[in-house]
């Protein structure tokens, strides 16, 4: 279970610098738009705790709801509420960085980071010398009963994609869409 | 002799074959072979030969008929039927038991037992000891193996190019005036055939061979002014329905 | 030669099944107020195209296949079978549980084949959902056309949402009879083999391989009196999906975006297939109809019998071609995945075909892998002698073997390393490389092993391992036996069987109604053979921990073994068989008899 206060003291710069490859791939946080406020993400992380409350359940495989709207402007408090028997993860990025990062979860599972049903570690470094790490804040992976958070302040219009990308999740229709509309 | 050679025929036949007929998954098989019938010239003249068999049965139990022959410039030089009662003993052999009837020279009876099946390498083998009405003991081994030689050029599932040496060695372990066969090996057939195999129903050849009396057979023909030796070379046709 | 099933477990068959208020007798005459669904199928003979091509064929409601029978998890049909053939005929519903007689396999529980002219009621509950099919059990008649799908919605929402969701049921057609085809497999070994190696073959692989090793490498076979190149026993099909050749064509749409679940049912009578879409990546979600763990995969191999549901996601708007090319390479069945009808995507390479290797025979020799020159010092005078050396052998070199014959003991090749495969890749068709072949590896146009899908590079095929049920069972009773199940057969003849018996000569296999027991498959053939168990699932011990999945068909690879674990909880006598449905023909099959853990008394 990812613990949210870690979550909370990342900043965007501080997890792009820890996550080359994971979760956001490098260019897409080395976007040059903004100071720290990645485009693509259409926003930044907000302090734990904070922001309008949108609730998610998430069963076998999928979201229960299949789009959420947010306004600009909004800082929004998602709270994912695992109800299924397996792990499933709550994340949201243009569908295209999302897939890219589908491979990279897949290692993970191989890799037993995680399980069908739990996190073992969160990052890892493999054989081969590179780190795998699934800490960036637009993410968290969520157990069977447990509950996991993000609060992000959107500043951007536009949609992207909610996802969980545990292998075949995403692929069984686990997925949703996020629209922010301009403010 | 000729009628306890054919009680124990048939009695072999009959009685195990019967309870194994009843179950379904051991339904009743038969088919019919042309292993050859072929004609062409030989160093004695014009050669005709035919080798038909016929097998029904289950797994377990087999009738098996066969028929083979030979006429050299018109005159049957051999001819013969055969009837076996077939059962496996292992994964590769089976036993026969059974009767063979010449109709050549004079028409006699054998009593049959022997073995066949495909040794390693592929190699069909039957090996079979005759006793005849006139109690003479002799054997016959006969051996032979398809060599894949291509498929078709055009299609991987086409046609196949076969070749196929094969032997067949007589021997006898007494004399048979009216058969003119001496104690000894008797005689031997030696040939090749190249047969194009369009389907197994359909599979024309071309074949060499020689065939030999051998001992003292050879000698009692070569005393009658026979010739023993006759190489020969036939086109023909293999089938099977 | 005793009745497999004696009087007295019939009576206490009866017994059972008349306790669980089940229909027994004559279901026929049963009334159906109470039923959801009424469904008529009529079976009969008719002529079928394919590809242009008219051949005869037996159905079952018309077409060919027959109608996809779309139900409803708990709910109760009711199948009115009419035949009108001229022989008897049967449909038995493959996968789904239901009472013995309603199974529809003739002889076994109480079920007596449909006579000519006759109809018969079939009335059951569905206790499942997922993807089953149905077929005859008849003679050959399956192979004739006479198989349909069969889907079960759940009850609950499904761990899966689709767009669309479409059947996709390869089988094999012939030309020729069924009984044709039967018989002449009895009557010539290899009747239909073309791929067998040829004079030119010998010589390619000697200058390939060095004229030693391709001696050595052809000296093994000749003296077991096998052919590496045997992988099908039957050729001369065209492969169809739900019915349509390659030239027809079968075309199932989407609009790009959308999650497609196909459902994949290998209804052949004798072909496996490994199955592609190039460029497409499958999400298998479910196993012979209940669900597994989603995985990954580029490619699956499908045994006959077996059912695989996948969900793929094309975005883009274009064709895809769905290939599933026979293990034997002998041709292709062909579907297309298009936003329209009348796309069509390139046909991809066609695939060469494997030849077997001695990691095929159960022995598990290194070596053998580097173009057969490990066999040139091997001593196999001992398997000159027929059958039961041969057995020996196999034991010898199962990895698992524990017959109490040691292999040392029981093997010609005593003295030789033989490396235990591990388990989990013994149990496992789908291994991709379990017995690591440097010529295989080094010559993909020359693939060498029956596991050898000639998966491009960087693509994953999925293995028997990754299946995991998405139901836990933390705490499944051991075993309190294990049953041994001997795959066995001669192939000159034709006859195939179990433990060395054929059905009909066989004691079954007789366990008490909620047994746990082990089946351990030791495939002593160089075949493989899709076991197939009516009445119950089977759990495959495939390393999944508490997760083994449930299969009623487990592909057992050539001169391998895998192992099965099932609690007996279906009172009946069962089918249980090859499905390769001339290995069943010819006696591949027995009964699997559980028999009731209490019977009333006859007063």
């Amino acid at each position: 279970m990812i613990k949210m206060s870690r979550l909370a003291a990342l900043t965007l710069l501080a997890a792009a610098a820890a996550t080359p490859a994971i979760l956001v791939p490098a260019p897409a946080l080395a976007s040059p738009e903004g100071h720290g406020n990645n485009a693509q993400l259409l926003g930044q992380p907000a302090a734990r705790g904070t922001g309008r409350v949108v609730r998610i359940e998430m069963t076998e495989n999928a979201y229960s709801v299949p789009r959420i709207q947010v306004r600009a402007g909004e800082t929004i408090r998602f709270v994912a509420v695992n109800r299924g028997q397996f792990l499933h993860e709550f994340s949201f990025a243009p569908a295209a960085v999302a897939a890219a990062h589908r491979p990279e979860m897949a290692r993970m599972f191989e890799h037993g980071m995680i399980t069908p049903e739990r996190v073992v570690s969160l990052t890892m470094t493999m054989p081969d010398g590179t780190r795998m790490d699934h800490t960036a804040p637009n993410t968290v992976l969520v157990e069977p009963g447990k509950t996991g958070e993000i609060s992000w302040r959107f500043t951007r219009a536009g949609t992207i994609e909610i996802a969980c990308n545990i292998p075949g999740h995403y692929e069984s229709g686990m997925a949703a869409e996020l629209v922010v509309t301009p403010r | 002799m000729r009628n306890v050679v054919l009680a124990a025929v048939a009695g072999a036949f009959l009685a195990p074959a019967m309870p194994a007929l009843a179950h379904s998954h051991n339904a009743i098989n038969s088919v019919v072979r042309l292993n050859n019938l072929d004609y062409g010239g030989s160093s004695q003249g014009d050669r005709f030969s035919w080798d038909l068999d016929a097998r029904v049965g289950t797994y377990d139990h087999r009738l098996l008929f066969r028929t083979e022959g030979e006429q050299i410039r018109g005159q049957t030089d051999k001819a013969e039927i055969q009837l076996f009662y077939n059962r496996p003993i292992s994964e590769f052999w089976d036993v026969n038991v059974g009767w063979r009837r010449d109709f050549f020279r004079t028409n006699r009876n054998y009593g049959a037992f022997g073995f066949s099946g495909i040794a390693p390498y592929f190699f069909e083998v039957e090996a079979t000891a005759y006793v005849s009405e006139e109690g003479v003991l002799s054997g016959r081994l006969e051996s032979s193996t398809d060599l894949l030689i291509a498929r078709s050029i055009f299609n991987d599932n086409g046609p196949g190019l076969y070749l196929k040496p094969a032997i067949e060695i007589n021997a006898s372990a007494g004399n048979d005036r009216e058969l003119e066969i001496r104690r000894g090996l008797t005689d031997m057939d030696l040939s090749l055939q190249l047969r194009y195999e369009f389907t197994p129903q359909i599979a024309p050849y071309v074949q060499v061979g020689w065939e030999r009396q051998l001992g003292e057979t050879a000698n009692l023909a070569r005393a009658n002014g026979e010739r023993i030796s006759n190489s020969y070379a036939v086109i023909g046709i293999r089938s099977m329905f | 030669m005793t009745s497999p099933l004696s009087r007295r477990d019939s009576l206490k068959l009866a017994a059972a099944a008349g306790m669980a208020g089940v229909v027994t007798a004559f279901p026929g005459r049963q009334s159906f107020a109470n039923a959801h669904r009424v469904q008529d199928l009529a079976v009969e003979a008719t002529r079928i195209t394919v590809d242009g091509t008219q051949t005869n064929a037996l159905t079952i409601g018309g077409t060919v296949p027959g109608p996809v029978l779309r139900w409803r998890e708990g709910e109760e049909v009711v199948i009115r079978v009419t035949n009108r053939l001229s022989e008897p005929t049967s449909i038995h519903w493959h996968g789904l549980l239901l009472a013995g007689v309603m199974d529809g396999a003739p002889g076994f529980n109480g079920y007596e084949a449909i006579q000519p002219g006759q109809t018969y009621t079939y009335r059951f509950q569905l206790r499942q959902a997922g993807t089953y099919w149905y077929h005859s059990h008849s003679a050959a008649q399956e192979q004739a056309g006479m198989y349909g799908a069969i889907v079960i919605e759940p009850a609950r929402p499904e761990p899966v949402r689709v767009t669309r969701d479409y059947v996709v049921l390869l089988s094999d057609h012939s030309p020729e009879a069924p009984d044709a085809i039967f018989r002449n497999l009895r009557n010539r070994e290899g009747y239909y083999n073309r791929g067998q190696r040829t004079f030119l073959d010998f010589m390619r692989d000697v200058r390939r391989d060095g004229w030693s090793a391709t001696m050595a490498d052809r000296k093994a076979w000749g003296e077991m009196r096998m052919d590496p190149t045997d992988l099908a026993d039957v050729t001369g099909y065209s492969f169809l999906v739900n019915g349509r050749g390659p030239q027809d064509n079968k075309t199932f749409l989407f609009t790009p975006g959308e999650r497609v679940r196909l459902r994949f049912i290998n209804g052949s009578a004798m072909s496996m297939y490994d199955v592609a879409i190039p460029d497409l990546r499958m999400t298998v979600i479910s196993a012979d109809g209940l669900p597994v763990i989603p995985v990954p995969v580029d490619e699956f191999r499908i045994g006959v019998g077996e059912t695989y549901d996948v969900v793929v996601n094309p975005t883009e708007a274009r064709a895809f071609t769905i290939m599933s090319e026979p293990l034997d390479r002998s041709g292709y069945a062909r579907a297309t995945l298009a936003p329209r009808e009348g796309m069509e995507a390139a046909i991809p390479p066609r695939r060469p075909r494997t030849v077997l290797t001695m990691a095929d025979m159960g022995m598990a020799h290194g070596g053998m892998a580097m173009g057969g020159s490990a066999m040139a010092g091997m001593d196999h005078s001992g398997m000159a002698m027929g059958g039961s050396a041969m057995a020996g052998m196999n034991h010898g070199g199962m990895p698992m073997s524990g017959s109490g014959t040691g292999p040392a003991a029981a093997n010609p090749h005593a003295g030789h390393v033989m490396p235990g495969a591990p388990a989990q890749a013994a149990a496992d068709p789908h291994a991709g490389h379990a017995m690591p072949s440097a010529t295989a590896m080094a010559d993909p146009n020359n693939p060498l092993g029956w596991e050898q899908a000639g998966t491009p590079e960087g693509k994953r095929a999925l293995r028997y391992a990754d299946l995991r049920s998405t139901r836990a069972r933390p705490n499944a009773p051991q075993p309190s036996r294990d049953i041994i199940l001997r795959l066995t057969g001669q192939m000159g003849r034709y006859s195939w069987s179990l433990n060395d018996r054929r059905f009909g000569m066989e004691e079954g296999i007789r366990v008490r109604e909620g047994d746990r027991i082990r089946i351990r498959f030791m495939n002593e053939t160089m075949m493989a053979h899709p076991m197939h168990l009516h009445g119950m699932f089977m759990e495959m011990e495939n390393g999944a921990g508490d997760r083994l999945p449930y299969k009623h068909v487990v592909l057992v690879r050539p001169g391998a073994e895998a192992s099965v674990l099932l609690t007996a909880d279906e009172v009946g006598d069962w089918p249980f068989h090859c499905h390769l449905l001339y290995h069943m023909e010819a006696g591949m099959m027995t009964r699997f008899i559980v028999e009731p853990a209490r019977v009333a008394s006859a007063g």
